[in-house]
């Protein structure tokens, strides 16, 4: 009998060994979002704790829900003024400007000012039509460069009024600070960050239904990068019939109205592929193809009907939802 | 082999009854784990998580509503699952149609409150975006 006893040692401890290397957890309400981990190999559970006390710290820079914010603190400045910055901020900042830049503003961090007016920003209590002589004088104001970064010390200045907001593109950069903790460690998995997505194996990710016609609109497999969706189904609101949703033009200070329901970007670098998604939804179609390929994106954009897929063309994508054909791009 | 080395060999128990009874014992857990793995609950469960912390897991297949106190209320319904009457004052959470397939996911921020399908689908989904 004695025998027995280690063999069913051995048993016990591989059985324990199986929990100790797999960690699923799901949580809301960090981050401004939600997060869901499935990792897995030896190392999973230091992993999620480091992932949450990055996304505690990040928080902590980007938040505009978090009055000690360093954003907050930075849209609080008196034109003119400066202040030091995390090197967080600094990178993230430089990041936005370069889609900003190229996108011609279709991705515009600097549109707070306009979301407060139609209720679309975080700390919004309601949302309603907003006052269109007063969307239009401020949308003119919302530039980046009412900002200057000198990315050698860390140091914004406010060089004219206006705020800004990462919710567009904090996300993504969480991500790829998630994702080197994971690699770090060695363990491998699926981060899901509000919808922003980093797979380190090969993963069947489902696109969400717009208008929920179906259980998903369909599948993309990726490995080893990032999937962000932006969608007029997040936050929106409806008046006499016009739907409203939080992707606003930096043209005309009002949402985006050109027939795109979502847009799914699969990029090796979730902050741009977070960024993408928005840029792409507000540029519209006609732009899609420029803007994925400049930034070796793909975009899997949904109209009413139809899936158009842009920048890696030859991705293939598996249509669940049968009301939705492939759009052949010429 | 001589006369005289068979007898030994039949005389000595190389196996004690004991030793049987506890290989017999870890045979049929070691069945029972591979039957649970092919058996194990299949088809697809709603996980309610509060603040990370896993609540409730309820299979789809089963009609029922669960009232979360100071939350709001479940309802599981012919395979879909919705939330309603919920104390968060922005009310995004309660305005997704029902959810029905494997990491279809109703969040409410103000509550952190993750309402979750996990399971194996046909579709084979790891993560919804």
């Amino acid at each position: 009998m004695k025998k027995f006893v280690p063999v069913l040692l051995i048993c016990v401890m591989t059985l324990s060994l199986f929990g100790a290397c797999s960690s699923n957890y799901t949580t809301a309400g960090i981050f401004g979002t939600f997060l869901e981990l499935s990792l897995k190999g030896r190392g999973s559970n230091k992993a999620k704790k480091e992932c949450l006390e990055e996304l505690e710290r990040l928080d902590a820079i980007f938040s505009l829900t978090n009055s000690e914010s360093t954003i907050t603190k930075v849209n609080a400045l008196a034109v003119g003024d400066s202040m030091t910055v995390e090197e967080d901020f600094s990178l993230l900042f430089s990041i936005a400007k370069t889609v900003y830049d190229y996108t011609d503003g279709a991705f515009n961090p600097t549109l707070l000012p306009v979301s407060e007016l139609w209720g679309f920003a975080p700390y919004s209590t309601s949302k309603q039509v907003a006052d269109h002589a007063a969307v239009t004088a401020l949308v003119k104001t919302c530039k980046m460069t009412v900002f200057s970064m000198d990315t050698s010390t860390n140091t914004i200045t406010k060089v004219a009024d206006g705020k800004l907001d990462f919710g567009g593109i904090a996300k993504g950069y969480a991500l790829n600070r998630l994702r080197v903790i994971i690699e770090d460690i060695g363990v491998s998995g699926i981060i899901n960050l509000g919808g922003n997505i980093w797979a380190t194996d090969e993963s069947n990710i489902a696109v969400t239904s717009p208008r929920a016609t179906a259980q998903y609109n369909g599948i993309v497999t990726i490995s080893n990068t990032a999937i962000s969706t932006s969608g007029d189904y997040e936050r929106y609101f409806i008046d006499d019939s016009n739907y409203r949703f939080h992707h606003i033009l930096g043209s005309d200070g009002y949402p985006a109205d050109n027939g795109i329901q979502s847009v799914s970007v699969i990029c090796n670098d979730a902050a741009i592929g977070d960024a993408l998604s928005t840029a792409i939804f507000v540029a519209g179609m006609d732009k899609a193809q420029d803007i994925a390929a400049h930034f070796g994106a793909t975009a899997i954009v949904l109209t009413e009907n139809e899936v158009a897929i842009y920048g890696n063309t030859s991705m293939s994508y598996k249509i669940v939802d049968s009301s939705y054909s492939k759009k052949f791009l010429g | 082999m001589t006369g005289k080395m068979y007898e030994k060999v039949k005389n000595s128990r190389v196996v004690s009854v004991k030793e049987i009874v506890a290989l017999a014992v870890l045979f049929v857990l070691c069945v029972g784990f591979v039957v649970y793995l092919a058996f194990a609950p299949q088809g697809l469960y709603v996980e309610v998580y509060i603040d990370g912390e896993l609540e409730y897991n309820l299979p789809i297949s089963e009609n029922t509503t669960v009232e979360l106190e100071g939350l709001g209320t479940i309802h599981i319904e012919n395979g879909s699952v919705t939330f309603v009457d919920s104390t968060c004052p922005d009310h995004i959470c309660e305005r997704m149609s029902g959810i029905s397939g494997s990491g279809q996911q109703i969040i409410c921020l103000p509550n952190k409150l993750v309402i979750k399908i996990s399971g194996e689908s046909e579709l084979n989904v790891d993560a919804v975006t």
